[in-house]
C-alpha cells in the first residue's frame, strides 16, 4: 500500500441501536482521528460487534448519528459508502467453488456501474491487494480448498480491494495463528499509519495491548474508558469491567502490557504474611502464597527488583526503595509497619551485602520470622559484608528455618 | 470460472437441446425421422429444403408437436434458471420455486383467473394473475423469512413449505366451490402438464418471458457476492435488499409465467441447479445460463417421456419429473447428513 491519504475524521453522536427492548448500544458518542491504530476491547456482549457494524453503515442505528469529515453516513449511497469504507465480519469461513482472484474482485463491486464488468486495472488491484497480504500465487486457488486463516486473509485482501478509507474489522485475527495474526496486525498498523481510520474489535486484551495505538473500552453499549494501554489496561479498570481478578504486568521483550487472570481462592486463609525478599528471591513464594489466598505484604525491595515488579502487578502492598540504594534506618521504621501488621513475617532467601543488609533489622522487629533456605545448611546464603552475618546469626536464634515447599505446605495446611 | 469450459458447457448443451428438440419433434403416435423434422423445420422458416412430407405431417408437427416442445423447453429453462436463482439468494439448496410454493402462488392465481371469469374480459389477464399470484407467494416468504435485514436459511423453507400447502389448499378449494369441478383440472394446476399447448399461449406470454429471464441473468455477479454473506455483500457497496428483491421479483415473474403455460410442474427448480452445481460449482455466471439450457433439455426428454412410455395414454410431464425428482431430494438430504448440517448452504 503506498500513498498518504488527507487525514480523515470520524464523529459518532449519541448513537443507539436497540433489537426489541433491549438495547444493544446506549446513546454512544466517540471521537476520532486517522493515523492510529484503534482497538475496540470489552467483555463479550459488550457491543463490539454491534459497534463495528453501526460504524461500518453495514446495520442502521435506532437512533443518533455516525459523520465521517461531517458527512452523516446514512446519507451515502451503498457503493459511496463502500468506497469509503471497509468492514470485515468476524466469521468468514465459507464454502463455495470460486477461485481466490474473483473473490478479491469482488472489492471492485462499488467501482462498477451495474453493466460494467471487471476490467485489466480491477484484476491488477486484486492480485496486489493479494500479495499484500501474502498470497500471491493464490489467484487460481479455490476458496473451499483453503484453510480458516487463508479464507479470512482472502476476505481481507477483498476489503482492502475497496481501496476504502476507513477500516472496520472484527475479530480479524480470531482464527489467525500467531504468524497470521502478526502479519495482519502490522498490515492494519500500516494501513493505519497511512492516514487511514482503523478500527478493530479484539477480545484478547494482549493483543490488543501489543498491537494497537488507542484502545476503546465499551460495557453495556457505552464508553467506559479510552486512551492508550497504560492509561486503559489497569488492574483496576480491567477488574472492573471484566469482573475478574487481573495481573497488569509488561512484557519485558516488547513492551506490551500482559494481563493475566490470577485464580483467587474462595476461602481466604485468616493470617496475613509479610515477605522480606530481593534479587527475585520472593517471586515464587509470592505466586505460590497468592493462589493459596494468603494475605501478604512486601519489603524493603530496591525498585525494579523482579520481587517489586511481581507484588505491584498483583497488587501486593509494598515499601521500597530507589535502586542501588541503601536501606535508612527511616526506612526500616516505614516498612516496620507493614511487619507488625503481619502475623509472620518471612526472610526469604537473597544474598546480603552493605545495599539490604538491614532487612534483618526489619526481620529482627517481627514477631514471628521465618527464614526461608533452600538448603539444610543455615548459612548457605552469600553475605558481602561482616554486618549482615552477624546480625543474620542473632535472628538466626529465634526465627524457625524452613525450606521454601516446607512453608507452602504448613501455610496450606495452616500450620504454621 | 474458467472461460473455456464454459465455453465448451454451453455449446455442449446447445447441441444436446437440438438433438433433443429433433427427436422431441419426431417420436410420436405419428413417427418422423429426424431428417424429415429438420426439412419441415426449415420449410417453415421459408427456406427450401426440397421434397416435403404429406401435408398433415406437417401439420402435425408444426401445430402440435412443435408448440408443445417449445413450450416444455420454455418452462423448463424458466423454472430451472429461477431455481437457481431463488437458491443463491437465499444461500440455501431447497430454495426452489415449487417447495417454496411461488409455483403454487402462479397456480392459484390462474385458477382465480379462469373461475372468475377474468380471463373473458381480456386472456392477458391470465398471465398477469399467475404473475400476481407468484410474486404475492414470493415477498410471503421474504416477509416471513427475513427479520432486519438477515433472511434466516431455515425459515426460508419452513415458510416456503407452509405457503406451498396452505396455496394448494386454496387451490382445491377455489376449484372445488366453481360450478364444473374436474378432479383433472386439479391435477394440471398441481401436476402440471403440456399437453394441447397452442402457439397463441405462447405468443402470449414471450413478451414477458424473455426479458424477465434475460433479467436473472444480469443478477450472476450479485448472487456470486451473496456467496460471501448479507453483510460482506453489504460492505462492498450492494444494495441487499433491494437485490433480493429485483430477483425474487424477476424469479416469480418467470414462475408466474411457466406455470400459466404449463401448470405447476414441480422439481425442475430443485433438481437442475442442483445437479450443475454439483458439476461445475457455484459460479453463477456459469450456473444460471447452464441450469437454463440443462432445464430445457430435462423436461423436453420428461415431456417425451410422458407421452411415449405407454401410447396411447399420457403420463403428465409433472408427475415425470416428481418422480424422477423425489428420490434426488432424498439422495440430497443423504448427502448433506453426511456432512455437517451447518453447512446446509449451498457450496
Amino acid at each position: 500500500m503506498s500513498g498518504k491519504f488527507p487525514g480523515i475524521h470520524l464523529s459518532v453522536k449519541n448513537l443507539s441501536y436497540s433489537i426489541g427492548k433491549k438495547s444493544i448500544i446506549k446513546s454512544l458518542s466517540l471521537e476520532e482521528n486517522s493515523g492510529e491504530l484503534i482497538g475496540l476491547i470489552g467483555p463479550n456482549g459488550s457491543g463490539k460487534t454491534t459497534l463495528i457494524k453501526l460504524l461500518s453503515g453495514i446495520i442502521k442505528a435506532s437512533s443518533g448519528s455516525v459523520y465521517y469529515n461531517g458527512k452523516n453516513l446514512e446519507s451515502l449511497k451503498d457503493r459511496e459508502r463502500a468506497r469509503l469504507i471497509g468492514y470485515m465480519p468476524q466469521e468468514n469461513n465459507f464454502i463455495f467453488h470460486l477461485k481466490v482472484l474473483e473473490v478479491v474482485l469482488f472489492g471492485r463491486y462499488p467501482y462498477k456501474t451495474r453493466m460494467e464488468r471487471f476490467n485489466r486495472e480491477d484484476t491488477a488491484t486484486a492480485k496486489r491487494m493479494l500479495s499484500y497480504v501474502g498470497l500471491s500465487g493464490y489467484e487460481d486457488r479455490y476458496f473451499d480448498t483453503l484453510s480458516g486463516g487463508e479464507k479470512q486473509l482472502v476476505v481481507f485482501a477483498k476489503v482492502l480491494a475497496q481501496e476504502a478509507k476507513c477500516f472496520f474489522l472484527d475479530e480479524p485475527a480470531s482464527n489467525l495463528d500467531i504468524s497470521h495474526q502478526e502479519k495482519l496486525f502490522s498490515m492494519a498498523s500500516e494501513l493505519s499509519r497511512e492516514n487511514r481510520i482503523v478500527i478493530t474489535a479484539i477480545h484478547n486484551l494482549n493483543i490488543a495491548s501489543q498491537y494497537c495505538d488507542r484502545l476503546v473500552l465499551i460495557e453495556n453499549g457505552s464508553v467506559v474508558k479510552e486512551g492508550n494501554a497504560a492509561d486503559v489496561l489497569t488492574t483496576e479498570i480491567i477488574n472492573g469491567v471484566y469482573k475478574v481478578n487481573t495481573s497488569v504486568s509488561i512484557n519485558t521483550s516488547t513492551g506490551a502490557r500482559v494481563i493475566s487472570v490470577v485464580r483467587f481462592p474462595t476461602e481466604k486463609k485468616r493470617f496475613t504474611l509479610h515477605l522480606i525478599g530481593g534479587a527475585g528471591s520472593a517471586v515464587n513464594l509470592t505466586r505460590e502464597l497468592l493462589r493459596i489466598g494468603v494475605e501478604i505484604s512486601g519489603g524493603i525491595a530496591h525498585r525494579y527488583d523482579s520481587d517489586l515488579l511481581l507484588w505491584d502487578a498483583a497488587g501486593v502492598v509494598s515499601y521500597s526503595i530507589p535502586p542501588f540504594s541503601r536501606i535508612k534506618d527511616s526506612d526500616i521504621e516505614s516498612a516496620e509497619e507493614l511487619v507488625k501488621k503481619a502475623d509472620i513475617t518471612v526472610l526469604c532467601s537473597f544474598p546480603l551485602g552493605m545495599g539490604n543488609y538491614k532487612n534483618l533489622s526489619l526481620a529482627a522487629e517481627a514477631d514471628k520470622l521465618i527464614i526461608v533456605e533452600n538448603t539444610e545448611k543455615e548459612l548457605q546464603r552469600e553475605f558481602f559484608c561482616p554486618e549482615a552475618e552477624k546480625i543474620y546469626k542473632d535472628i538466626l536464634q529465634h526465627a524457625v528455618l524452613m525450606k521454601p515447599d516446607e512453608l507452602i505446605d504448613s501455610v496450606r495446611e495452616g500450620t504454621v | 470460472m474458467n472461460v473455456r469450459i464454459f465455453r465448451r458447457t454451453i455449446a455442449g448443451l446447445f447441441l444436446i437441446l437440438i438433438v433433443v428438440f429433433i427427436f422431441a419433434l419426431g417420436i410420436g403416435s405419428v413417427r418422423v425421422s429426424p431428417r424429415v423434422i429438420v426439412k419441415i423445420l426449415f420449410h417453415s422458416l421459408g427456406i427450401d429444403a426440397g421434397t416435403l412430407p404429406e401435408m398433415k405431417f406437417i401439420s402435425i408437427i408444426l401445430f402440435v408437436r412443435l408448440p408443445r416442445v417449445i413450450a416444455a423447453l420454455l418452462v423448463g429453462a424458466s423454472l430451472a434458471a429461477a431455481g437457481a436463482a431463488t437458491q443463491g439468494l437465499f444461500r440455501n439448496p431447497m430454495a426452489s420455486p415449487d417447495i417454496l410454493g411461488i409455483s403454487a402462488g402462479g397456480g392459484l392465481g390462474a385458477v382465480i383467473a379462469i373461475h372468475t371469469g377474468l380471463i373473458f374480459i381480456n386472456i392477458n389477464f391470465f398471465p398477469l394473475a399467475t404473475i400476481a399470484g407468484s410474486l404475492a407467494a414470493s415477498f410471503s416468504i421474504y416477509a416471513i423469512a427475513s427479520h432486519r435485514g438477515i433472511t434466516s436459511l431455515l425459515f426460508v423453507v419452513i415458510a416456503g413449505m407452509a405457503i406451498s400447502s396452505f396455496l394448494n389448499g386454496l387451490i382445491s378449494a377455489v376449484l372445488l366451490f366453481s360450478k364444473e369441478y374436474e378432479i383433472s383440472q386439479f391435477i394440471f394446476w398441481t401436476m402440471g402438464g403440456l399437453d394441447g399447448i397452442r402457439w397463441e399461449q405462447i405468443v402470449l406470454l414471450l413478451p414477458f418471458l424473455l426479458p424477465a429471464l434475460a433479467g436473472l441473468f444480469f443478477f450472476s455477479r450479485e448472487l456470486n457476492i451473496l456467496m460471501l454473506g448479507e453483510e460482506n455483500a453489504r460492505s462492498t457497496g450492494m444494495n441487499v435488499e433491494q437485490v433480493k428483491k429485483l430477483v425474487l421479483a424477476l424469479s416469480g415473474i418467470v414462475t408466474g409465467l411457466s406455470v400459466a403455460l404449463s401448470g405447476v410442474i414441480g422439481f425442475v427448480g430443485l433438481l437442475i441447479p442442483h445437479f450443475f452445481r454439483l458439476l461445475f460449482g457455484s459460479d453463477y455466471r456459469m450456473l444460471m445460463p447452464v441450469s437454463a439450457l440443462g432445464g430445457a433439455v430435462f423436461l423436453v426428454l420428461c415431456d417425451l417421456l410422458g407421452r411415449s412410455i405407454m401410447p396411447p395414454f399420457e403420463i403428465r410431464v409433472g408427475i415425470i419429473t416428481s418422480i424422477l425428482g423425489a428420490p434426488y431430494l432424498i439422495f440430497l438430504i443423504l448427502k448433506y447428513q453426511r456432512h455437517d448440517v451447518k453447512n446446509l448452504t449451498i457450496s
